[in-house]
């Protein structure tokens, strides 16, 4: 199904059924866009609308009005340039560590024999078992012996640690590459960590942009990380400062959702250019050829 | 990092001394020593921790008195919130994990297609997956609005009377479900990027003995991506029993307080039931008992998917 | 290869460019140590956290933080917005490690639980000193008491009221200075409100379950004020002739109109976006009295009353139901005797008076509710509304969550609910939530 290079003999009728193939996708998509994309919409129009509208009237999907301000208003009511270069600067770190991290131990849980192997990485698994809030309080008692509290430490420093999640992941893609590669390089004298930087990686540069842009979207959007951890306001990131809008007695909606839809574009944009990386990807043999 | 490499390129030829199993051997252990620092120094002592609590009165700031096996006793005998949360956990996932696995995968197939608009589309998809926060549950609120709703309008195009959603108890979790569903883009950019990973050549070849488009999916696509589908699967089981955000906010949208559950405890599930008893009421122990419980039930459904995998998932790299 | 080469030096490089403010966030760890800016005399400086950072609270509260600064020179209190509910989850890590802010605001119906887990100080020595109880509301200072010592000091309280619409009224035909006094008349005048068109209704004069006034609240208007605890027995009161009485006439409302109605009516305001009271749909609704802020913005040229909640029966007492906040030093304040002084700044009649005004919110201390009442910054509507909700304070009933029956709104809620949307009858879900609260004092009091 997923065959794209049509094979020398060309005639007429393959030619048409493609063609009506790709036209019934295509509508296809085309409606299930329609569908994704009407609840998202609906978060943009609120953004445009004045809190009269929305407070008084039934909610519709297109503003009286388009309040253009309010993105204005709302990126003003908090130091919102400051939070963005905040959780830019710890998505960057959490993202090279996550990457970096990730791809290396779970290259020794795919590709490596070593005794106690299977137990340990049963352990890894079973970290992703006992929910966050349980060693919510002990995690933050041991930052702040370290005095990392009121730092970005405690954000950054863990990816660079690996975590069961990716490894896991990681691991499965690895494990699709056949052996006989492995063997081929260390018979011409190759190291581990050798055929891990200039074999593996690039053969699972795919999957490599996937924790690239998970691990992206999970810092970016994080909230209780850096609201733990974080002692002062000038160190707040996006989603601390979205929360100003929710007041005790009413919530600013408009502003919410203008700031919203600004602090997710980065995300949205991020994965509209870099897609290529994980969708024109490195085949296998593409990979071995090149 | 990059130093390593270039370092180690010309590492192979020296340590003859050492045998080549045991090179193999410290290599994986060097390989996984990220982890294992990580682990023990930031998880191991929290979770030891939690285990020894899960036998006392521990409350975080007042009492850690040892009780023996009590927290897991008045779990099972007394507590009548325990076995409804569980209850709904439990469907939460039987529902959620299939769903979620073929609403993913028949996506990536979609979007592996070499059609016009693809970059868009794809982003299309994704983008569920990127919005967060107060503001999606606040949407989902709205689309599954018993009356005004997207969803529900849409259906009575059809003639269809849709439910109350969050209003009616044995709608909720449907509706949580649902939205669940919505955000499955994440799970699609996995499947594509292992679709992505499977050789043209196979496929070359299978055309030349003349397999039509399913069979080639059902003897190649398929298999090669098994492993990724493991992974979903497992990952998503686990993440499925940890379930809490979701009941947390949509608690209320009934009109319910947060967390509460509502309506009428449909929404409560086992995270939130150890949140509220863990924060609201301080019973620690208690909560951590709850989460060893857990932790013990996911276990056993790992442990039986990764013996049932060996029948199913195909690795290309063999089974080492 | 090359690339990818290429963009991990980029991304190396961006990373060191912005260096400097890992480096400052560093910096700025130590918030409760002394730092000697200020030449010669010792400054203390300690921390408040609150959730007020909308930019209606965060301006004031932060004005009357630089009014304690410049009053008291050898404190210096910094303030933090932290968000709603996590402010609490960060403070219990606080005192769980040893570094929690010196002082917060605190839900004042989880005090004694926070005062028996050790997580809020004693104020009882400062108090000896300083005998502020009076200052405050009576219900208020026994929500903060626990064996007889006070944790925290009451800061703001809310109550609920029935807003009505005035040309509403008149248009039904009502006087709209008459406002329905007991639940009949309230009946009676809801009936003249509804409007129907064709099989629906256009307006509904009134449903019970609407605004910010639950089912609870109404079982607790109807049996004397007396909600689900019996504070004094230590007993649940759940399951009374009072509160079944009251069940089965929010039921019969949902009867009377048709749960469609009830649907489709709610339906329209179930994003809690869209308020049905401002946009004319619904004739009286019970409200937080802080909803005039609301109307205020949104609805300026709304003609709306507020009564007191009509009683049950003739003579059986407007009850209605109000929660609020509290100042608390949390244990393990490095600087205990600063942060008393902040916290009797925050909550003398003074700065209690400054912040009603800013925020039309019914303060704590008695003195300055009254005085905000009167106060010029308000409008005359507003207060009418303010003078009101001081009024209403007499019959306002406070539920603190005590020690003998913790997170007892979870377990009684369900069945509330159940007995409201027919999932069950009210008769029974009254008795199985009486016996799970029995169950529950039984089980924490042993």
């Amino acid at each position: 199904m997923a065959v794209n290079k049509v094979p020398g003999r060309y005639y007429v009728g393959r030619k048409m059924r493609s063609r009506i193939y790709k036209t019934i996708i295509f509508v296809v998509l085309i409606v299930l866009s329609v569908t994704i994309l009407a609840p998202a919409w609906w978060m943009v129009a609120t953004s445009f609308k004045s809190m009269k509208e929305i407070m008084t009237t039934s909610n519709t999907f297109w503003p009286k009005h388009f309040h253009w301000h309010n993105y204005v208003a709302a990126w003003e009511a908090a130091p919102f340039t400051r939070y963005t270069l905040n959780t830019a600067f710890i998505t960057l770190f959490v993202v090279l560590g996550t990457v970096i991290s990730n791809s290396f131990v779970a290259y020794g849980f795919a590709k490596i024999k070593f005794p106690g192997r299977d137990w340990l990485f049963s352990i890894l698994l079973g970290t992703m078992m006992i929910p966050g809030f349980v060693t919510m309080i002990p995690t933050y008692v041991i930052f702040t012996k370290i005095h990392w509290v009121g730092t970005y430490l405690p954000l950054i420093v863990p990816s660079f640690f690996s975590g069961a999640f990716f490894t896991f992941m990681l691991r499965q893609f690895y494990r699709q590459i056949p052996n006989e590669l492995l063997e081929a390089a260390k018979i011409d004298g190759a190291g581990h960590l050798y055929i891990w930087w200039k074999i593996m990686l690039p053969l699972v540069r795919p999957a490599l942009a996937t924790v690239a842009i998970f691990t992206f979207n999970g810092a970016w959007n994080d909230f209780l990380g850096p609201l733990l951890y974080v002692s002062n306001e000038s160190q707040y990131t996006l989603q601390i400062g979205l929360t100003t809008f929710q007041g005790q007695v009413a919530t600013q909606w408009n502003y919410l959702m203008a700031a919203s839809v600004v602090a997710l574009l980065p995300v949205v944009l991020l994965f509209f250019l870099f897609q290529r990386y994980f969708i024109e990807g490195s085949n296998i043999m593409g990979g071995i050829k090149g | 990092m990059q130093l390593q490499p270039k370092a180690t390129t010309n590492a192979p030829t020296k340590n003859r001394s050492l045998s080549l199993r045991t090179r193999e051997k410290i290599a994986g252990y060097i390989f996984i020593s990220p982890w294992l620092i990580g682990f023990l120094f930031l998880t191991f002592i929290p979770l030891i921790f939690s285990l020894y609590t899960s036998f006392t009165n521990y409350d975080i700031t007042s009492e850690m008195n040892w009780v023996g096996f009590k927290n897991y006793i008045t779990m099972f005998t007394i507590d009548p919130l325990f076995w409804k949360a569980l209850y709904n956990t439990t469907f939460f996932v039987v529902l959620s994990v299939p769903l979620n696995t073929i609403g993913a995968l028949s996506l990536a197939v979609l979007l592996n297609q070499k059609v016009t608009g693809m970059r868009i589309f794809r982003t299309v998809f994704y983008l569920p997956h990127v919005l967060s926060g107060v503001a999606v549950y606040l949407l989902w609120m709205e689309i599954l609005n018993p009356q005004t709703g997207l969803v529900n309008v849409a259906l009575s195009w059809f003639g269809i009377h849709g439910p109350a959603w969050f209003f009616d108890p044995h709608w909720a979790k449907p509706g949580v479900i649902l939205m669940q569903l919505w955000g499955v883009g994440g799970g699609m950019l996995l499947y594509l990027g292992s679709l992505q990973s499977v050789p043209e050549s196979l496929y070359e070849a299978a055309e030349l003995d003349g397999a039509g488009p399913w069979q080639r999916f059902w003897n190649i696509t398929l298999p090669m991506i098994t492993p990724i589908m493991f992974f979903e699967i497992v990952t998503g089981i686990i993440g499925g029993f940890q379930v809490f955000q979701q009941g947390y906010v949509m608690s209320t949208a009934s009109g319910g307080s947060p967390g509460s559950g509502s309506p009428v405890n449909s929404l409560l599930f086992y995270n939130l039931e150890m949140w509220n008893q863990a924060f609201v009421n301080f019973k620690v122990g208690y909560a951590n008992a709850m989460a060893w419980l857990l932790f013990a039930i996911v276990m056993v459904l790992t442990w039986l998917n990764f013996k049932l995998s060996k029948r199913w998932v195909h690795y290309e790299g063999g089974d080492q | 290869m090359k690339k990818s080469k290429k963009s991990v030096i980029v991304a190396v490089s961006v990373a060191l460019a912005m260096s400097p403010l890992l480096v400052a966030c560093g910096n700025s760890n130590g918030n409760t140590g002394n730092s000697s800016a200020s030449s010669g005399s010792k400054v203390t400086n300690i921390t408040f956290w609150s959730f007020w950072g909308s930019s209606t609270r965060r301006p004031v509260i932060q004005a009357m933080v630089n009014q304690f600064n410049q009053t008291h020179p050898d404190i210096h209190v910094t303030y933090q917005y932290l968000p709603w509910g996590d402010v609490w989850t960060k403070e219990l890590a606080g005192v769980a490690a040893g570094n929690p802010p010196d002082v917060i605001i605190q839900d004042i119906n989880s005090v004694q639980s926070r005062a028996q887990k050790k997580q809020a100080m004693d104020l009882s020595p400062y108090l000896k000193q300083d005998n502020i109880k009076n200052d405050f509301f009576s219900s208020l200072w026994d929500s903060v008491t626990y064996n007889g010592d006070v944790y925290g000091i009451p800061f703001n309280t809310d109550t609920r009221l029935l807003f009505y619409n005035k040309d509403m009224f008149k248009a039904a035909g009502l006087n709209p200075n008459n406002p329905p006094q007991t639940w009949a008349q309230l009946d009676a005048d809801a009936q003249k409100l509804n409007q129907k068109s064709g099989n629906g209704y256009k307006v509904i004069g009134f449903y019970p379950l609407w605004g910010d006034f639950g089912a609870d609240s109404w079982l607790l208007n109807a049996d004397n004020g007396v909600s689900y605890l019996n504070y004094k027995t230590k007993q649940a009161d759940i399951n009374t002739p009072n509160k079944l009485a009251a069940l089965n006439w929010i039921n019969g409302y949902t009867q009377q109109l048709g749960q469609k109605t009830v649907e489709q009516f709610q339906a329209s305001f179930g994003s809690k976006q869209q308020d049905p009271f401002l946009s004319g749909k619904v004739a009286m609704m019970m409200e937080n009295a802080n909803f005039y802020t609301q109307i205020q913005q949104y609805a300026p040229n709304l003609n709306f009353g507020v009564a007191q909640v009509p009683s049950f029966k003739q003579g059986t007492g407007h009850w209605s139901w109000g929660g609020g906040f509290d100042v608390e030093i949390p244990v393990g304040s490095k600087h205990p005797s600063q942060a008393w002084q902040f916290v009797k700044f925050l909550t003398s009649q003074k700065e209690q008076e400054y912040w009603a005004a800013r925020e039309f919110d019914l303060v704590a201390n008695k003195q300055a509710a009254s005085a905000a009442a009167k106060d010029s910054l308000l409008k005359p509507a507003g207060q009418m509304v303010y003078q009101a909700m001081v009024d209403n304070m007499k019959w306002t009933v406070h539920t603190p969550v005590p020690v003998w029956a913790p997170g007892y709104p979870n377990l009684v809620e369900p069945h509330i609910q159940a007995a409201t949307s027919g999932q069950g009858s009210p008769q029974k879900e009254l008795q199985s939530a009486q016996k799970a609260i029995q169950d529950l004092i039984a089980q924490n009091s042993q």
